[in-house]
């Protein structure tokens, strides 16, 4: 349960490259739709150009998986002793 | 329709969710939903993401009296034998209004013995996996009757220290309910749970 598997239509979902890519995420579980390019920002991981799909080979795309590990998100409220107040 | 009283606030996973009321049907269901920018050749559009459902049941007489009686019980044991004499067990997984939203199966999860015979394995063909059993319960306060706390099965199984009803939830959970919406029952409570 503490693994998001999602498939949003704003994300890629084929890629060339068929390598395991862990990226940090500490926004909203509930924004990271649009947050994609905020995620990935590299170069390589631009949002393909529709008009452009056809030249590539579909022989050489993978199907992309995209998992958000949200057990961090779990007691993330606990509060830290004062370090100015005497125990 | 969306609902915009607060009131139900409570069931909402993230405080940018809506709830829906889908109470026109034979099924009534309400919905926690999050809106979303989708984009389509007109230009950007608002769309729904369902989160999750509950389905809301009408009470019926013979269920209302079972209610008030398991109220009067004087003892545990009396509860479970009541649970246990029941014919069909799917009157404790029902969501109604009069238990402010929740259900029976959460309402007894004080109670280790009457978990263990509710979600046991011989049980799972009354369970419905697309509508969660245990959510988030709104209880009123015993010293004040207009103030509320927001608990779920598993804080009041720690609360009361039953590990037994408390293990029974997450394998609950983790066969029946295993979805991301339900990590959010866990928290507050599973540095709690892991020092047990």
């Amino acid at each position: 349960m503490f693994i998001y598997q999602f498939d949003f239509d704003e994300w890629p979902s084929t890629h060339e490259d068929d390598n395991t890519y862990i990226r940090a995420y500490n926004g909203s579980l509930f924004e990271i739709r649009s947050q994609y390019r905020n995620i990935f920002t590299e170069p390589r991981f631009e949002l393909p150009d529709e008009n452009l799909a056809q030249e590539v080979s579909s022989t050489k795309m993978y199907k992309i998986s995209y998992k958000l590990n949200i057990l961090q998100f779990v007691n993330e409220y606990i509060e830290q002793p004062d370090p100015e107040k005497p125990l | 329709m969306v609902h915009a009283m607060q009131s139900i606030n409570y069931l909402k996973v993230d405080p940018s969710n809506f709830v829906f009321f889908n109470f026109a049907g034979p099924k009534k269901l309400l919905q926690i939903s999050q809106s979303f920018w989708k984009m389509t050749k007109a230009g950007p559009e608002t769309d729904y993401e369902s989160i999750f459902s509950l389905r809301v049941n009408d009470i019926t007489l013979r269920e209302l009296l079972l209610f008030q009686s398991l109220y009067v019980c004087g003892t545990q044991t009396d509860i479970l034998n009541m649970v246990k004499d029941q014919p069909d067990p799917r009157v404790f997984f029902k969501t109604f209004l009069e238990l402010d939203g929740t259900n029976m199966v959460t309402i007894l999860s004080f109670d280790s013995r009457a978990m263990k015979v509710l979600l046991d394995e011989e049980m799972s063909h009354y369970f419905t996996p697309e509508y969660p059993l245990f959510y988030k319960s709104k209880i009123q306060k015993t010293d004040n009757k207009d103030k509320f706390f927001y608990r779920s099965a598993i804080d009041m199984a720690i609360e009361n220290n039953q590990l037994t009803a408390a293990a029974c939830i997450i394998h609950y959970i983790t066969e029946f309910q295993n979805n991301y919406v339900s990590s959010y029952l866990f928290q507050n409570n599973l540095i709690k749970l892991m020092d047990r």
